[in-house]
């Protein structure tokens, strides 16, 4: 099965969760994805879905000058991106559980939100 | 190595850096209002420097396609799709995307040149003096402005407005205009700001050009060059710096004063007293005169040959006087009133002690060996009076 697909719906829920931890940038936040083991994730897309995020106000955005690179856009969350996440990781809980137990067979009638 | 304009990204290592690649995904960016842009990208080139930094790759090897890769970025940022005019390999952009494309790449140029500048320590304080000018280059690109209105309109409806009020005001609606252009914030809309680019690009293209034809002496005439010729007569005829030559007075090595000596320029054409000049009046004896070519008996008058003699107008009956010769000038002294005789050779010639000027009018005596014309004529040149007959006096006026 192609992660890819599953990584899109749940990509806003991994950025806020790791953003969350410690502030970061772009690159930053995506080896951090990766060392969580989603290996699979795109460069664009997390880099996308930061702006994105910071754009719908759940994070918010600094911009470190570095001495010898460019400068480094850092983001860090905010009160709208906790509750963002909060409400999210209940979803995303509700879902795994619901697709766990549809895939053991036990809760297979049970209704999915 | 590819541009940005290619949108074709090199398949692997070769030449590609993040800039480069950079500036690919820019052009797939380009259908968006600046800020979008900006927003999109920022530290964009940090974290494809430190991804390059890990992996040891070209961004080519690590992300593939900048087309997609843009495409990707745009999907995860929840933006639409680059339309489908934007979209890369299609038929050839309208003029109006390739100028957009053009800003485009200018600005994500511009950005990584400052980017460059800000490690240099002299920056910073230029780039605070230029920001303080910044008004300074609103005024003189509205005056610009109005300096090309001017030359597009013409001399017609150009200089009744220019010197007077009008053109005042012009200047100043102009100023208003150019500062609230570049004093709010740069527009949403992103025709305007290509248009307000566009036009600052003219205006420095066009600085130079209108600050010389305005500073000429006749504004409102410039470009016509005739009215140039009217304004400047010396334009014609002979010249001495921007003075008019009406005669000629040749020495010889001694210094002695020579008459009937024709004069010629390089390309063989007669020096000659400019028409306008052939007559006029003299401060010093109150006296009009009118100019004589010297000319032998029976042929077209020589206005090359020098010197000039002249007629005395009587002021009271207006009637020509008989031909005489012209007073040889002194260096800064005038000479005596009209005299044939009795004029002294200019200080230029040491050598010669104050000679006389020929007596008797030249045209009465022809010779038949001219001694100096044909000798000092350009050789291109047929000279009149070079063949035996009648000439007017070539000789040095003081017999040897």
């Amino acid at each position: 099965m192609d992660t890819t697909q599953l990584l899109k719906g749940v990509l806003d829920l991994a950025v806020l969760a790791v953003v969350s931890e410690e502030d970061g940038y772009g690159y930053e936040v995506l080896r951090r994805l990766r060392a969580a083991g989603l290996a699979d994730v795109g460069d664009a897309s997390v880099y996308g879905t930061l702006r994105r995020l910071y754009a719908a106000g759940a994070l918010t955005s600094y911009v470190v000058p570095s001495d010898e690179g460019p400068h480094r856009k850092y983001y860090g969350i905010n009160a709208h991106g906790r509750a963002t996440l909060a409400t999210q990781t209940k979803t995303w809980a509700e879902f795994a559980g619901t697709m766990d137990g549809l895939l053991a067979g036990r809760s297979a009638t049970k209704e999915i939100r | 190595m590819s541009t940005p304009t290619t949108r074709q990204f090199p398949p692997s290592g070769a030449g590609g850096d993040v800039p480069e690649f950079l500036a690919a995904v820019w052009a797939q960016l380009d259908d968006l209002p600046a800020d979008e842009v900006a927003e999109l990208t920022g530290g964009l080139e940090a974290d494809l420097t430190d991804a390059l930094a890990d992996s040891g790759g070209t961004p080519a090897q690590l992300y593939g396609d900048p087309v997609e890769y843009a495409r990707e970025l745009r999907a995860a940022a929840g933006l639409p799709p680059r339309d489908a005019a934007g979209a890369p390999g299609r038929s050839r952009p309208s003029a109006g995307e390739q100028i957009e494309e053009l800003v485009a790449t200018a600005r994500e140029r511009t950005g990584i040149v400052l980017r460059g500048l800000d490690r240099q320590p002299w920056w910073p304080g230029l780039r605070d003096l230029l920001v303080v000018l910044r008004p300074a280059w609103w005024v003189i690109r509205a005056w610009v402005a109005v300096q090309v209105l001017y030359l597009v309109f013409g001399a017609g409806g150009g200089g009744a407005v220019r010197g007077g009020l009008g053109g005042l005001l012009l200047l100043l609606v102009a100023i208003l205009i150019s500062a609230q252009l570049g004093r709010r914030a740069p527009s949403p809309d992103r025709r305007e700001r290509v248009l307000v680019t566009v036009g600052n690009v003219v205006a420095v293209l066009f600085l130079l050009p209108v600050m010389f034809s305005a500073s000429g002496p006749y504004p409102e005439a410039y470009g016509s060059p005739q009215t140039v010729n009217e304004d400047y007569p010396w334009a014609a005829g002979l010249n001495n710096g921007n003075q008019a030559v009406t005669n000629v007075f040749p020495y010889d090595a001694e210094g002695r004063p020579l008459t009937g000596v024709q004069l010629y320029d390089q390309d063989g054409r007669p020096l000659e007293v400019a028409e306008e000049n052939r007559s006029g009046f003299d401060e010093s004896t109150q006296q009009s005169f009118d100019l004589v070519p010297g000319s032998p008996e029976g042929s077209a008058p020589r206005w090359n040959s020098f010197p000039l003699q002249q007629r005395l107008i009587n002021p009271d009956t207006g009637q020509a006087g008989p031909i005489g010769p012209v007073p040889l000038p002194l260096t800064g002294v005038p000479s005596s009133a009209g005299s044939a005789t009795g004029s002294v050779a200019p200080t230029v010639a040491p050598t010669g002690t104050p000679t006389t000027t020929p007596t008797g009018t030249p045209t009465g005596t022809p010779t038949t060996t001219p001694t100096v014309g044909p000798t000092t004529t350009p050789s291109r040149t047929a000279v009149p009076g070079a063949t035996p007959g009648p000439v007017t006096t070539a000789t040095p006026s003081g017999s040897r």
